[in-house]
Order: C-alpha cells, then sequence, then structure tokens
C-alpha cells in the first residue's frame, strides 16, 4: 500500500525493505498498516505529569500576589541573549520565567532582586541558576574560614533542574578552602546535589558545594558592566560598588556600539576571588599582646571595579556587518571561562553564563603531585634524644575481693 | 540539522544562531546549491567560535554513491558566502593535530610559530602577488570538521539502511525511536562509514540486510563521553558528547525527526580522563 501511495523511484529496492520488515514480524501487521505503536505507561506518566506541573505554573492567581522581591525580565532579557547566540528555547523561558516569578514571590524582602545566572550544563540535567541577596545571618561564621555579606557570600544561589516543578534548591554557603580547591582540579557534575565529589586534592563538600564553588568563581571573574553603570561609594572603607545615580547614568548613557567594542569600556562590578579565595583582606589576627600579627605572604585583593583584561574577553557587535547601528548590542564573550557572556546595548546591560563551569586553559591538566613525605624528627643539637617510657607494669593476680562480681 | 529545526536544539545546547546568522546562512545556502547545481541536501553542520568572528559550516550530503558523501562549506559571520572546505595533505594534517590554540576568527590566519603577519593585500590591485601556500587558519578548520564529525555525527538505529542494490540511503519509512530504546545508548550510530570489521562484512552479505552495519556509539573509547538523558517533558532524547563539548544531537520520541549541531571552540576537551 505505501508503494502504492508514495510511487517512489526506486519502488523495487523500497519494496524489498518493506517486505524484508513484514517477514521478520508475521505476528504484527501494525507496521504494515502504518499504525503508530502506543505509548508505553511510563511514557504517558512521565509526559503527563510533566504537562500538569506546567498547568499549574500557567494557571492564573485568584489575587495577585504581593512583590517583595523584585523577578527577573526574562522575557525582555531574552531578547538581549539571543543576539548572542544563546536561547533555551523560547515557550522553555517562559516557564522559566513562570517559575521564577512565583518563587521570588516566596522569599523574603531582604533578597531584594533576582537575576537569572545561567546555566550549568552537567552528565544529567542541567541546573538552572537564579541569584539574589544573601538574606542569612552573618552570626556564627568564622571569618578566617569563610566571607560573609561583604566578600563571596554576598549572593546566595538557587538551583533547580526542572523549571515546571518549582521547586529551587538553596545552595549553602561558599568557603575559602572549597574555593582553592575547586581551582585545582577539573570535575564534571553529575547533576545530582548529593553526589560526593571524587577528585585529587580532595574537596571539603559534596556537588553542591562544588556547584556554588564554580559559581563564586565564574561571577567573579566574568561579571562585567559597562564603564560607568557603577561607581564607587566612597562612604564605606574599603569603598564598595553601588548603581551610579539617575543623572550620572543618564549623562553617560546611552553609550553607542563603537563605544562598547573596546575593552576600556567595560569594568568588573564584582571582585574577583583571589589566591586565597576571598574578595576583602583577612581580618586582622591578634597575639596575646594586642599587637597585629604580619602574615608571612600577604595576598592582595583585587580593587574594585577593575578594568577588564583585553585578551581575555572576545567582542561582537550583533546585528554586525552591514546591519550595524549605533544602539546594536555588544556582546562581550570570556575566553577564560567559556560560556560567559556579558551583553550591552543602549542603557541596559545582561550577564549570563551558559556551559560546564569549567576553565579554559591552553595546557592540558596534570594532576598535582601528592605532597612530600614527611621526614622524620631528629633532635636539635643541645636537646636530648627522646627515650621511650618504661612499660608499666602490673601484678596481675587480682585482689582479694570480698564479694563476687559477675561480669557478662 | 535542518535549519529551521534549530530552535529544537536550544534547550539542550543553550546556544543558537541570532537572526543576523541565519537569515545570511539562508541566503548562502541557497545561493551555492544553485551556483554548483546540489541535488543533495544541505543542512546546518555548526558553528565554531573564533576570537574575532565566528565560523558558520553548513554540510552537504549527497546520496548518489554506494555511502552518502559529505562536503563541507563555511563561512564566517563577517561575509556569508560559503565556501568549501579545502581538502588536506597528510603533512597539513599533522600540522593540524598539533595546534590546541582557539580559533581567531580569520581564514587566512597563519602565524602560528610566531611568524610575521604577512602584509594585507588588496584584492582588487592586478600586481599583488597571490597569497602563499602555507598552513592556514582555514586548514585547521578543515581538519578540525573533519575529525568532529567523525567523532561526533549521529543518527538514530534504523534512519540509514542498505537497499537491494546494496547503495546505503536514508530510510523514508524511519517512524523514529521509542520511549524506551530513546533512553539507551545503543539505539544510536555514527553517521559514517562503518569501520568495524561485522559492520563492513554485513554490508556485503548477498540478500537484504538487517543487521546494524553502522559503528554504534557505546563502542566509542570511553563510553562515558556520550552522555543522553529525555527532556522534562518526556517527549524527545539528547544526546551530548563531552569530548568534543557542543557536540548535540536531538531525536524526537515516536517519530522521524532528529539532527546535530556543533556549537563550540573547536578545541577538544582533552582533559577528559580526569574529568569524568
Amino acid at each position: 500500500m505505501k508503494i502504492l501511495l508514495d510511487r517512489p523511484g526506486n519502488a523495487y529496492d523500497m519494496f524489498e525493505l518493506i517486505s524484508a520488515e513484514v517477514k521478520e514480524n508475521p505476528l504484527n501487521p501494525e507496521i504494515e498498516a502504518n499504525k503508530s505503536v502506543p505509548p508505553t505507561a511510563e511514557e504517558v506518566e512521565k509526559q503527563l505529569a510533566w504537562a500538569v506541573a506546567c498547568s499549574k505554573l500557567l494557571k492564573r492567581p485568584d489575587e495577585p500576589p504581593e512583590v517583595n522581591v523584585k523577578f527577573p525580565d526574562l522575557m525582555d532579557d531574552l531578547m538581549l541573549y539571543e543576539w548572542a547566540g544563546v536561547s533555551f528555547g523560547r515557550s522553555e523561558a517562559y516557564r522559566l520565567y513562570l517559575s521564577i516569578k512565583s518563587f521570588s514571590e516566596t522569599l523574603p524582602p531582604e533578597v531584594e532582586r533576582l537575576r537569572f545566572f545561567g546555566i550549568i550544563k552537567t552528565r544529567g540535567l542541567p541546573y538552572y541558576i537564579i541569584e539574589g541577596l544573601n538574606p542569612d545571618d552573618e552570626e556564627g561564621i568564622d571569618e578566617m574560614q569563610q566571607e560573609g555579606r561583604s566578600g563571596a557570600n554576598k549572593f546566595t544561589y538557587w538551583v533547580t533542574q526542572s523549571v515546571e516543578t518549582n521547586s529551587w534548591t538553596k545552595l549553602p554557603n561558599v568557603t575559602m578552602a572549597q574555593i582553592v580547591a575547586a581551582r585545582k582540579f577539573k570535575k564534571y557534575m553529575s547533576g545530582n546535589l548529593d553526589a560526593p565529589i571524587s577528585s585529587f586534592p580532595p574537596f571539603p563538600g559534596n556537588e553542591s558545594n562544588y556547584l556554588r564553588s564554580q559559581i563564586a568563581l565564574i561571577c567573579g571573574a566574568t561579571s562585567v558592566s559597562p564603564a560607568g553603570y557603577f561607581e564607587l561609594n566612597e562612604d564605606d572603607d574599603p569603598p564598595t560598588v553601588k548603581l551610579a545615580e539617575a543623572e550620572t547614568l543618564n549623562e553617560t548613557f546611552p553609550k553607542t556600539a563603537q563605544e562598547l567594542k573596546e575593552p576600556d569600556a567595560w569594568v568588573h562590578h564584582e571582585i574577583e576571588l583571589n589566591a586565597l579565595g576571598r574578595c576583602t583582606a583577612l581580618p586582622e589576627q591578634l597575639d596575646d599582646n594586642g599587637d597585629p600579627i604580619e602574615p608571612d605572604e600577604p595576598v592582595e585583593v583585587a580593587p574594585p571595579l577593575k578594568g577588564i583584561e583585553p585578551e581575555q574577553w572576545a567582542f561582537r557587535v550583533s546585528p554586525g556587518g552591514s546591519g550595524e547601528h549605533p544602539a546594536s548590542l555588544v556582546v562581550a564573550r570570556s575566553l577564560v571561562f567559556p560560556g560567559a557572556m556579558a551583553i550591552a546595548a543602549a542603557r541596559r546591560f545582561v550577564n549570563i553564563y551558559v556551559g560546564y563551569g569549567m576553565v579554559y586553559s591552553a595546557t592540558t591538566y596534570s594532576p598535582p603531585l601528592p605532597g612530600a613525605l614527611q621526614t622524620e624528627w631528629v633532635p636539635g643539637e643541645d636537646e636530648e634524644p627522646l627515650v621511650e617510657t618504661e612499660d608499666v607494669r602490673t601484678d596481675p593476680t587480682p585482689p582479694k575481693e570480698e564479694g563476687e562480681e559477675d561480669e557478662d | 540539522m535542518e535549519l529551521h529545526n534549530i530552535h529544537k536544539i536550544c534547550p539542550l545546547s543553550g546556544f543558537t544562531l541570532n537572526i543576523e546568522e541565519i537569515s545570511g546562512l539562508e541566503v548562502a545556502m541557497l545561493q551555492r546549491k544553485r551556483e554548483e547545481n546540489l541535488p543533495g541536501k544541505l543542512l546546518f553542520w555548526g558553528k565554531i567560535f573564533g576570537t574575532t568572528q565566528d565560523y558558520l559550516v553548513v554540510l552537504y550530503i549527497d546520496s548518489s554513491d554506494e555511502f552518502p558523501v559529505k562536503k563541507y562549506y563555511y563561512c564566517t559571520t563577517s561575509d556569508y558566502t560559503l565556501r568549501a572546505v579545502p581538502q588536506l595533505s597528510t603533512e597539513y594534517e599533522s600540522q593540524a593535530e598539533g595546534i590546541a590554540l582557539q580559533f581567531t576568527g580569520d581564514p587566512s590566519f597563519m602565524a602560528y610559530n610566531g611568524e610575521e603577519p604577512e602584509e594585507p593585500v588588496d584584492p582588487d590591485d592586478p600586481d599583488a602577488p597571490p597569497p602563499k601556500e602555507v598552513f592556514r587558519e582555514v586548514h585547521r578548520l578543515s581538519f578540525i570538521i573533519k575529525q568532529i564529525d567523525h567523532d561526533c555525527s549521529v543518527i538514530p538505529r534504523g534512519a540509514l539502511v542498505v537497499d537491494a542494490t546494496k547503495k546505503v540511503i536514508f530510510n523514508n519509512y524511519y517512524t523514529g525511536l521509542s520511549y524506551h530504546t530513546s533512553a539507551e545508548l545503543r539505539a544510536f550510530s555514527h553517521f559514517r562509514f562503518p569501520e568495524n570489521p561485522q559492520g563492513i562484512a554485513a554490508m556485503k552479505k548477498p540478500g537484504i540486510i538487517k543487521a546494524d552495519f553502522l559503528d554504534c556509539i557505546t563502542k566509542d573509547v570511553p563510553t562515558e563521553m556520550w552522555t543522553v538523558c529525555h527532556n522534562s517533558s518526556g517527549t524527545a532524547s539528547y544526546i551530548r558528547n563531552l569530548y568534543w563539548e557542543g557536540y548535540n544531537f536531538y531525536a524526537m520520541i515516536g517519530t522521524s525527526e532528529y539532527g546535530g549541531a556543533y556549537f563550540g571552540t573547536g578545541v577538544p576537551n582533552l582533559d577528559l580522563a580526569f574529568m569524568l
């Protein structure tokens, strides 16, 4: 029947193929009759569950919710992403927007605003990540191990792997040791937040800590914005970064694509993590007399609002070529963290990350060698060598007891 | 994959082409098809990122031979004219293999060993000497495209069949994979002339060939470089390659629609063994 209907050029060859298939399945006439195979129960369950969850997202709420925390206007940002060549699928992106919006209604007002950080891909399902100011209490944090809201833990991150179930998991705060360790190896994430990370040197934490460390590294190294958007707040000591005043913004912006194409038009608005894993200097340690202890090798902290290194970024103008006009978008693509992008157009900019979370290095990775063996302790010149104390010998005969003891 | 289906791969890859690139490619593909009178299919193959500009690569499949023959065309994002990717001599191939830097985006770039960049030549000047025959980025591009395609090009089982004249053709009656088979790697094979001895022998047997003759992707070493999962709605199967980070393939469950594309830097992930 199929051959008669289709009339292909090589009808005889096609007939041979179909006839062979029919001969293979003599009891299953469905294939020849071109009926589709019914879906399995598992397939039906999964697809139905997805559809039900999505329709909940799409359902209009009875009363308008309170807006405590500003959610990102993803639909507007999507246009910027698409010019940069980044897209998550338009209808999927709309569902993501709904999910972020309904999640923002459950957050405390200290979070202030949410930003879509991007996706980190894994060996399983990818993590969709959103960022907001850290609402956690700072009590009980050991400043020597972990920074608080003034440093690396300024933001807190929530992740989800399935946009429609609307369950965003909060990632734990990051410690200095985790950042330092995360820089020393590269591992794909498995897609399960509780999975252990088997690496050398050993990573102090599981996959959720590793994910948080990678996000901190990416955020520190690739959060760039057009110069003039943020300015230093001289009132704080050390000066912090804040959004520029409205008048200054109106004077500086909108910038043309020609200006934004140059590397000196961009600055980092987040401080990059230094070798110790910190954005701010270590707190002063006082010794017994109350005098500050100077560390042997002080590690510098990067200054705020640093200009970008031109070799680490590639710039594109979209639309470019013959379609270029002064209000064209400029996309800055990071060469150090491939997948990190900053897109600026006239008065707006966004930062987005799509990738596996890895750094690009021109040389191949080789694991660090194990540490040197510790040498035996050798006594100093004037000290006596250690002498093993004599074994304490006790008389094994039991003392005379009045009553008997039951022993189990 | 078909250019108009590019939005199907976005949820998987995160990357896509912007309007300018799609519009430029549509024009370029039609022009190339008619200028060279190509009867086969022109598909979008992938995008390779460079520091100054990107390369867009188009694949042409010619089904007139015993096995579909592939030919590649490339263009840069500044000039949407498709040019054929050059054939390489063995000397150029070994030179290309040794380079692990990112692409610059300039096809005539040749200063790989710290050589002097050549003087820009005015193309309209009749006295200008022709460009030197030396290893350039376009040769490296050609090598990388062939490598990626050899290692990554995927096709679902049953989409390519051997017909009665011993010719390998696309199966017109391919109905797609089922929900369960699409979640397994062994339902997918490499879209290249088979390299496994059983496959080559199977193709020569008389009669209709029902055995799988293509190389299955599970036979690659290490198998863990391929990941397969369903999308959240359970309607498509997504495959990714971790050695060539950026190769993405999708197959819709129950229908004959599938396609793959590469969005990446063109540099393989040589640290794969440490990252798994």
